[in-house]
C-alpha cells in the first residue's frame, strides 16, 4: 500500500506533516504549562529559544534521513544497530506513538465533554473519532497528506482570526517587564516549552515518501518555524490579555482567553466552542499521523499487511486512552509522553548519525 | 456480501446464455453465405427477417439488361432519398456499354461500383448475418442476381432535433449550443468548434446485444497517454447487453461505486467539453445520448461553470467564492442550525437567541425532527415539480412551498426560522452548476443532520472529517478528487477559488499531467 | 477499491448502531431552557447568601404580534443558601427547565456581602462554570443587589440594560467596563482594584461611584464617589470621553471642556529606598459649553489659554483629591501605580510587593496636567 511508486508526497506536504504533528492538544494548555515554570511573562522568549533548538534537531534528523533516502527509521535502525536492538527500538517508538495517539484522543474527549457535550459518555465521543481516523489511515500516506493540507489552513486561519478578535482585551502591560527577573527563569522553562514541539521527529518516518530528497533543508526549517511562530503568537496574546497570574490558574488558558471577550454585531458573539471544535480537527491530524506511523512501523517490522494491525490498534488505543482516571492524570500522561519523546528524539538521531558516519568510515577503509 | 452473490448469479446467467448461443451456431452456419441466386437468397433473408412488417423488399430490373435486382430496407428508417433519387434512378437508367454479354460477375460488380451507383457509403458483405444486421441498422441492402456480394448502402437517417441551448445547463453568456442525440451531428459540432488538427475522435462499440457507438475524444498532443490508456481499458471492460444512455457508461467506469460523489462529469454543453479537452481531459460521447462524459473530474471542476471564463475575472472570482459558500450552506446549513440551537445556544448572539427561543415556543418537536419534516417535504416538492408537466410543475413548487411552509408555521409544527434555514439551504443547492453534485450534497445533508443531532458541533466536525477523509481517498481516473485544493501547486491555484485574468493563465492545470503544458505564450 | 469495502461497511453499520443506541445525550431544547442573563448575590437576613437569577422570557420581548403587554420580559427567581451552587439547584425546584448561564451578562454583588466575603470566593462559581463566560460584567450595588434587577419599564431587561450602560464608557464619571476575567487576574495577584457601584434611584439604576476592593483581603473597604472616579480615570488615562468644568472663580458661569482624548504616563522614580511617582496627564478636546457672556471671545488665543488653564486646574484638583483619598483614607493603590513600578523596576517591586498598599500611602506623587483645546465647536463669534 505504501511502497507503490505513486505514494509520494511533495515537500510542501512534508512541511504539513511536521507542522500538523507538532500542533495538537498541547496548544490549549501551552500558556499555562510554560508560565507555571517561568512565573514571569517571558514564556514567549522561552518558546522562541526552544523553537530554535528544535529546528537544529530537526535538521540533524534530516541529515540522518538523507543517508537512507528510501527507508524509514524502522528499517535503517536495524542496519545501524543490528536486528534485535533495532527492532526493540522500533517497538519502543511504536508504543510511544500508540500512547501519543491515545493521549490526543483522550484530551480531545475531555475538552469536548467539558465544553461541548456535557453528559455525553466519553466512549461515544471517542468511537466515531477513532473510526474516522482508521478509515483515513487506510488511504495511505497520500490521503493523509491531502487531508492535512485541507485541515491546516482552516484551523490556522480560524485560530488566528479569533486571536485577533481578542486583541481588544490585550494589554501590553501584562507582558512587561521583558526579562524583569533575568534570564534564569526562562532557562528553567526551556524544557517545558520544548515539550510543545514534540513531533518534529516525524521526518524520520516520512522522508522515504518524499519526492524531492535533496536540497530540502527548508522542510524541517519551515515545518518547525510555523508552529514556532504560531506558539509565540498565542502565548503573547493569551498572557497579554489575561495576565500571568490569571493564566497560571486556568486549566485551559487559551479557551479561557477566547471566553473573555464578546464581539457584538457578528454572526457569533462568542467563539470558545467554535475554536475548540475547529481545533479538534488539528487533534485529529495529530492522532491520524501517530496512528499511521505506528501501523507503518508494525508493518515494516513484521512485514505483513497493515490491515490486521490497524484494526487491532484501535481497541488498544481506546484502552490506553482510558487509563488516566481524571484530568490531572491526563496532564501527567502528557508530561510523561512529552519528556519521553524529547529524550528519545533529541539524543537518538544524533547517536544514529554518529554511528552511521563511523560505519561509513569503516566501509571506506575496507 | 450481497452484491458478490449477485455478481455470481449474473455470471451464471451469462454463461448459460453463451452456451445457448453455441448450441445455435451450427444451424446458422449452413445458411450463412449468400449464394448469388437472387430468389434463393431472398427466400433466406425473408426467412430471417421477413416477418417484420417494416422490412420492405423491392425487386426491379437493371436498365435494359434484364438483370434482376432487389433492395431490402426498413421503411422510414433507411434514407428514402437515397432509395428514390439514387438507387432506383441509377439502376433503372443504367445501360452498361460493354459488349461482353452477359456481364461477368466481376465486371458487373465493378460496373455497379464504379459507374452506376452514385452514393458515397458503400459496403460489400457476404454473410447473411451482416446483411440482416446492416438492414436492421438502417442500411439498404442491394442484391444483384448473379453476384455473391451484397451491397450495403447508406446509413440510417434518424429524425434528429435541432441544436438548442441545453435545458439543464443554462448560461447567460456564451455559445448556446448543446449536444443532441445523434452522434454524427455531435462529432461534427466538435470538429466545427474545435478547429484543431489534433482533435482525435476514436470510435468503439459498447453493448453486447444492441451495439452502440461510443467515441473517445481527446487532444492528441495534450492528453496524458496513461490516462488515455486507462480510459480505453475501462471502456473495453464494459460488458453489458445495452447502454441506454451515457449515464450507464458513467456508472460502469467510475472508480468507487460506494461514493456519493459523481466521479465523471456529464454535460450537454459543447463549450464545456471543448475546454475540458484543452485542459487535457478526455470526453466520451455515446450515440443516442446528448450527454457527454468528461473524465477525469475533480470536485472543484464540478463547481465550475463555463461562464466563469466568459465573465470578467473579478465577477467570475466572486461568483466562484459564492458557489463554494453555497455548497457549504447546502451541506451544513440545517445541521449547523440544529447544533447551535440544541447544543450551543451560548454561541449565538444574545438577542438572536431570544428571538429564536420565542419562535420555537410551542413547537412540539426537537429541532432534528422539525428539520427532517421540512427537508423531506421540500425534497418531495422538488421531485414532484420535476415529474409533472413543466407548467404545472413550476406552480406546484411555488404553491406547495408557500402553502406548506406558511401553514406549518401557523399550525405550530415548525418554527419560522427553520423554514428560513431550509429554504436558504434549498436555494443554495440550486446554485451548483452540476445537477448530480447537488444530489450528492442533498444526500449528505441528511447524514450531517443526524451527526449534528447526536453530537452537536462536534458531530458536524466529525462529519466534516469523515467527508474529507473520504474525499482525499477518492480518485477519478488516478487524479485526486480534491485537487487542486490540495497537493498545493501555485500554478493550479490560479484557477481555483480565484480565477485570475486570462492573460495570466499561461499553463494548463498540472494535475492532469498534460503533454503540452503551455496554454499561452 | 476492493480493500476498503469491508471497513466502509463495518463503520457504516457501527455508525448506524451508534445512532440507534444513542440518545441525544446533551441536547436541550432551547425553548425549555431558562436563559439567565443576570444574577444578584446578597446577604440574607439570617447571614446566608441569597442569590437572585434573572431569566428572560423570550416570547414577551420584541416581536409585536406575539407580545402580551402586561407581561414583563424577565422573571427573577431567588433562593437562599450557604453558597451559590446549592442555591442554583434550589431554584430548579421552583421553575421548570434547566438553567443556561451561557448568556449571563452581569453579576451584581450586594455591598453587605462584598464587605464581608472576598470577591474571588463569591465569584468562584462564575469562573469555574463552563457556560458562564469571563466576559460577564461585574458590579457592586449600594443597596440590595436583587432590587437592581428590576425595572419599571415594561420592555427592558435590567441586566442587559446595566451591561449596555457599562459598555458604552461615555463619561469619565463611570469606571471602564470591567469583566469577570479582569477581576480574576487582579484578585489572584492581590492587587487592589475598583468595581463599578450601582445604586437604585427612584426605582431605576444609576451608576454611582465605585467600590474599592483591597488587594490583600479581596474585600470591599470603601466607596469612591463620581468625582473621585473622574480622578482615577485621569490618573490611569483610560477615559474615552467626558467633560470638565473650567471655572476661574467659583461664581463664574459654567464653561465646559469636552474631552476628546486623554493620555497619562505614570513614571516611577527610585532613588535608594525612596520611591516616587511622576504622573504626566495630557488631554485634547474642545469647548463644549460657554455660558459667560462677558467672557472674552473664543477667537483669541489668550482666552483659550485661560480656559485651558482653568481646566487644568480642575483636573489637578480632581486628581489630587482622589490621590489623597487613595493614600490617606483607604490606603490602597487603585490607580495602577504598582503595575508601572513592576514593569520598570521589577527588582524593587519584588521587595515591596508584599505590602504595597501600605507602602503606597506614603509615596509622594507629583502631577503634571496639560490640556489643549483644539476648537470651540460651531460658535466662535465675538460677543460683547
Amino acid at each position: 500500500m505504501t511502497s507503490s511508486p505513486l505514494d509520494r508526497i511533495t515537500s510542501y506536504q512534508a512541511v504539513m506533516f511536521i507542522t500538523n504533528f507538532i500542533f495538537g492538544a498541547g496548544i490549549l494548555t501551552l500558556p499555562r504549562t510554560t508560565t507555571e515554570k517561568i512565573k514571569t511573562p517571558d514564556s514567549w522568549i522561552a518558546i522562541i529559544v526552544s523553537g530554535l533548538i528544535i529546528t537544529l534537531l530537526a535538521v540533524i534528523i534530516l541529515k540522518l534521513c538523507q543517508r537512507y533516502p528510501n527507508e524509514t527509521f524502522y528499517q535503517f535502525n536495524q542496519k545501524l544497530l543490528g536486528k534485535w536492538v533495532g527492532s526493540l527500538l522500533s517497538l519502543t517508538v511504536i508504543s510511544y506513538y500508540i500512547a501519543l495517539s491515545a493521549y490526543e484522543v483522550r484530551t480531545m474527549a475531555e475538552t469536548t465533554r467539558l465544553f461541548l457535550l456535557q453528559g455525553t459518555p466519553t466512549w461515544a465521543i471517542m468511537m466515531p473519532f477513532l473510526w474516522i481516523g482508521l478509515y483515513l489511515v487506510q488511504g495511505g500516506v497520500n490521503a493523509i497528506a491531502r487531508l492535512l493540507e485541507i485541515i491546516f489552513p482552516i484551523t490556522v486561519i480560524f485560530f488566528l482570526l479569533v486571536m485577533f478578535l481578542g486583541m481588544k482585551i490585550f494589554e501590553v502591560d501584562n507582558l512587561r517587564p521583558v526579562l524583569g527577573s533575568g534570564v534564569k527563569p526562562v532557562l528553567k522553562g526551556l524544557t517545558t516549552s520544548s515539550l510543545s514541539f514534540a513531533g518534529f521527529e516525524i521526518l524520520l518516518f516520512i522522508f522515504m515518501f518524499m519526492k524531492e530528497k535533496n536540497k530540502v533543508t527548508k522542510v524541517p526549517l519551515l515545518g518547525v518555524a510555523i508552529p514556532f511562530i504560531y506558539y509565540s503568537f498565542t502565548v503573547v496574546i493569551v498572557i497579554g490579555s489575561l495576565s500571568v497570574d490569571a493564566v497560571v490558574s486556568q486549566t485551559w488558558p487559551v479557551l479561557t482567553f477566547v471566553r473573555s471577550f464578546e464581539i457584538t454585531g457578528l454572526l457569533f458573539e462568542r467563539f470558545d466552542s467554535l475554536i475548540l471544535v475547529i481545533w479538534i480537527m488539528q487533534i485529529f491530524a495529530t492522532y491520524v499521523i501517530a496512528l499511521f506511523i505506528a501501523t507503518l512501523g508494525l508493518k515494516q517490522i513484521f512485514s505483513k499487511s497493515t490491515h490486521a494491525f490497524i484494526y487491532s490498534l484501535i481497541p488498544l488505543i481506546y484502552l490506553v486512552s482510558m487509563i488516566p482516571k481524571n484530568i490531572n492524570e491526563v496532564f501527567k500522561m502528557a508530561d510523561i509522553i512529552g519528556n519521553f519523546s524529547l529524550c528519545l528524539f533529541s539524543i537518538m538521531p544524533l547517536i544514529l548519525f554518529i554511528i552511521s558516519k563511523v560505519k561509513e568510515r569503516k566501509y571506506e577503509k575496507m | 456480501m450481497k452484491w458478490r452473490r449477485l455478481n455470481k448469479n449474473k455470471m451464471k446467467i451469462e454463461e448459460s446464455a453463451k452456451k445457448a448461443k453455441q448450441d445455435k451456431q451450427p444451424f446458422q452456419e449452413s445458411i450463412n453465405e449468400v449464394t448469388g441466386n437472387l430468389t434463393a437468397d431472398l427466400n433466406l433473408i425473408r426467412k430471417e427477417i421477413g416477418h417484420n412488417s417494416d422490412v420492405k423488399f423491392r425487386e426491379f430490373q437493371m436498365g435494359t439488361t434484364g438483370i434482376r435486382i432487389a433492395i431490402i430496407f426498413i421503411d422510414g428508417f433507411a434514407d428514402a432519398d437515397v432509395i428514390n433519387n439514387h438507387i432506383l434512378v441509377d439502376f433503372m437508367s443504367a445501360s452498361p456499354k460493354e459488349t461482353g454479354h452477359p456481364l461477368k460477375n466481376s465486371s458487373l460488380k465493378d460496373y455497379i461500383k464504379n459507374q452506376a451507383l452514385s452514393v458515397s457509403g458503400l459496403n460489400e458483405v457476404r454473410t447473411l448475418k451482416d446483411i440482416t444486421s446492416g438492414v436492421m441498422f438502417g442500411s439498404i441492402a442491394i442484391l444483384v442476381d448473379g453476384l455473391e456480394d451484397v451491397f450495403l448502402v447508406g446509413g440510417a437517417k434518424a429524425k434528429t432535433r435541432n441544436i438548442d441551448e441545453p435545458a439543464t445547463e443554462g448560461s447567460v453568456r456564451g455559445p448556446r449550443v448543446g449536444f443532441i442525440e445523434n452522434l454524427k451531428d455531435n462529432t461534427a459540432l466538435l470538429r466545427r468548434h474545435g478547429k484543431d488538427q489534433n482533435l482525435s475522435i476514436i470510435s468503439s462499440q459498447v453493448g453486447e446485444r444492441s451495439k452502440k457507438e461510443l467515441v473517445i475524444i481527446y487532444m492528441k498532443d495534450i492528453v496524458d497517454p496513461h490516462l488515455l490508456e486507462e480510459v480505453k481499458q475501462r471502456i473495453n471492460k464494459i460488458k453489458i447487453d445495452d447502454v441506454h444512455d451515457s449515464s450507464y457508461i458513467e456508472q460502469l467506469i467510475e472508480d468507487n461505486f460506494l461514493s456519493p460523489f459523481p466521479q465523471v462529469q456529464s454535460t450537454e454543453r459543447l463549450d464545456r467539453v471543448m475546454s475540458a479537452l484543452m485542459e487535457g481531459r478526455i470526453a466520451l460521447l455515446l450515440d443516442g445520448s446528448p450527454f457527454a462524459l468528461i473524465v477525469p473530474v475533480t470536485f472543484h471542476m464540478l463547481l465550475q461553470s463555463p461562464e466563469d471564463y466568459y465573465e470578467r475575472w473579478m465577477a467570475a472570482t466572486l461568483i466562484r467564492i459564492l458557489r463554494y459558500f453555497s455548497a457549504f450552506i447546502a451541506l451544513f446549513g440545517p445541521s449547523l442550525y440544529i447544533a447551535f440551537i440544541s447544543f450551543h445556544p451560548g454561541l449565538i448572539p444574545t438577542k438572536l437567541i431570544f428571538s429564536i427561543a420565542a419562535t420555537r415556543e410551542g413547537v412540539p418537536f426537537p429541532p432534528l425532527i422539525e428539520a427532517l419534516i421540512m427537508e423531506l417535504s421540500i425534497e418531495v416538492l422538488r421531485e414532484a415539480g420535476l415529474r409533472l408537466p413543466k407548467p404545472i410543475g413550476q406552480s406546484i413548487g411555488i404553491v406547495g412551498g408557500l402553502v406548506i411552509g406558511e401553514a406549518a408555521v401557523q399550525a405550530g409544527i415548525v418554527s419560522p426560522i427553520m423554514v428560513i434555514v431550509v429554504a436558504v439551504t434549498a436555494i443554495s443547492s440550486f446554485t451548483l452548476p452540476q445537477y448530480n453534485v447537488g444530489i450528492a450534497l442533498r444526500m449528505l445533508r441528511f447524514a450531517s443532520m443526524l451527526f449534528a443531532s447526536v453530537f452537536g458541533l462536534y458531530g458536524v466536525i466529525l462529519f466534516f472529517l469523515l467527508l474529507c477523509s473520504h474525499l482525499v481517498r477518492l480518485k477519478s481516473f488516478g487524479i485526486p478528487y480534491v485537487s487542486p485544493a490540495v497537493s498545493f501547486r501555485l500554478n493550479d491555484w490560479k484557477d481555483f477559488m480565484i480565477r485570475v485574468p486570462l492573460f495570466l493563465m499561461k499553463r494548463r492545470p498540472k494535475l492532469l499531467h498534460p503533454k503540452d503544458s503551455v496554454r499561452k505564450r | 477499491m476492493k480493500k476498503c469495502r469491508p471497513i466502509l461497511r463495518n463503520s457504516f453499520v457501527s455508525m448506524l448502531l451508534l445512532f440507534l443506541l444513542s440518545g441525544c445525550w446533551s441536547s436541550k431544547s432551547i425553548e425549555d431552557v431558562n436563559i439567565a442573563v443576570g444574577s444578584a448575590v446578597d446577604k440574607s437576613k439570617d447571614g446566608k447568601i441569597r442569590s437572585t437569577l434573572q431569566y428572560v422570557i423570550p416570547h414577551a420581548i420584541g416581536t409585536s404580534n406575539s407580545k402580551s403587554p402586561q407581561q414583563k420580559p424577565y422573571i427573577n427567581v431567588s433562593a437562599t443558601g450557604i453558597s451559590l451552587e446549592p442555591i442554583g439547584w434550589e431554584t430548579t425546584l421552583r421553575r421548570e427547565g434547566p438553567i443556561s448561564g451561557a448568556h449571563q451578562k452581569a453579576v451584581i454583588i450586594g455591598q453587605d456581602l462584598a464587605r464581608e466575603e472576598p470577591i474571588r470566593e463569591i465569584t468562584d462559581l462564575y469562573f469555574r462554570d463552563i457556560e458562564i463566560r469571563g466576559s460577564t460584567s461585574i458590579f457592586i450595588s449600594k443597596g440590595e443587589a436583587a432590587r437592581t434587577l428590576e425595572s419599571k419599564d415594561a420592555d427592558v431587561i435590567p441586566a442587559i440594560r446595566l451591561v449596555e450602560i457599562a459598555e458604552q464608557e461615555l463619561t469619565t464619571r463611570a469606571l471602564r467596563h470591567l469583566s469577570l476575567m479582569k477581576t480574576w487576574g487582579k484578585s489572584n495577584s492581590q492587587t487592589s482594584f475598583l468595581i463599578q457601584l450601582i445604586d437604585l434611584k427612584k426605582g431605576e439604576i444609576e451608576f454611582d461611584g465605585a467600590a474599592v476592593i483591597k488587594g490583600r483581603t479581596n474585600k470591599m473597604i470603601g466607596i469612591l464617589n463620581k468625582e473621585e472616579i473622574e480622578g482615577i480615570n485621569w490618573i490611569t488615562g483610560e477615559g474615552k470621553s467626558g467633560a470638565v468644568k473650567a471655572f476661574q472663580k467659583e461664581s463664574d458661569k459654567p464653561i465646559y471642556y469636552q474631552i476628546e482624548s486623554m493620555k497619562s504616563k505614570i513614571k516611577p522614580h527610585v532613588t535608594g529606598n525612596r520611591i516616587s511617582f511622576d504622573v504626566k496627564i495630557e488631554s485634547e478636546g474642545r469647548i463644549a459649553e460657554y455660558w459667560d457672556p462677558h467672557f472674552k471671545p473664543a477667537f483669541k488665543n489668550k482666552t483659550i489659554k485661560q480656559i485651558e488653564h482653568a481646566a487644568e486646574k480642575e483636573v489637578m484638583r480632581l486628581v489630587v483629591n482622589t490621590t489623597k483619598k487613595m493614600q490617606k483614607e483607604f490606603g490602597v493603590d487603585v490607580g495602577g501605580f504598582g503595575n508601572q513600578l513592576r514593569i520598570q523596576y521589577p527588582n524593587v517591586w519584588k521587595n515591596v510587593k508584599g505590602n504595597w498598599d501600605e507602602k503606597f500611602s506614603e509615596i509622594p506623587i507629583t502631577y503634571d496636567v496639560s490640556i489643549t483645546i483644539k476648537d470651540y465647536g460651531m460658535i466662535g463669534s465675538k460677543k460683547n
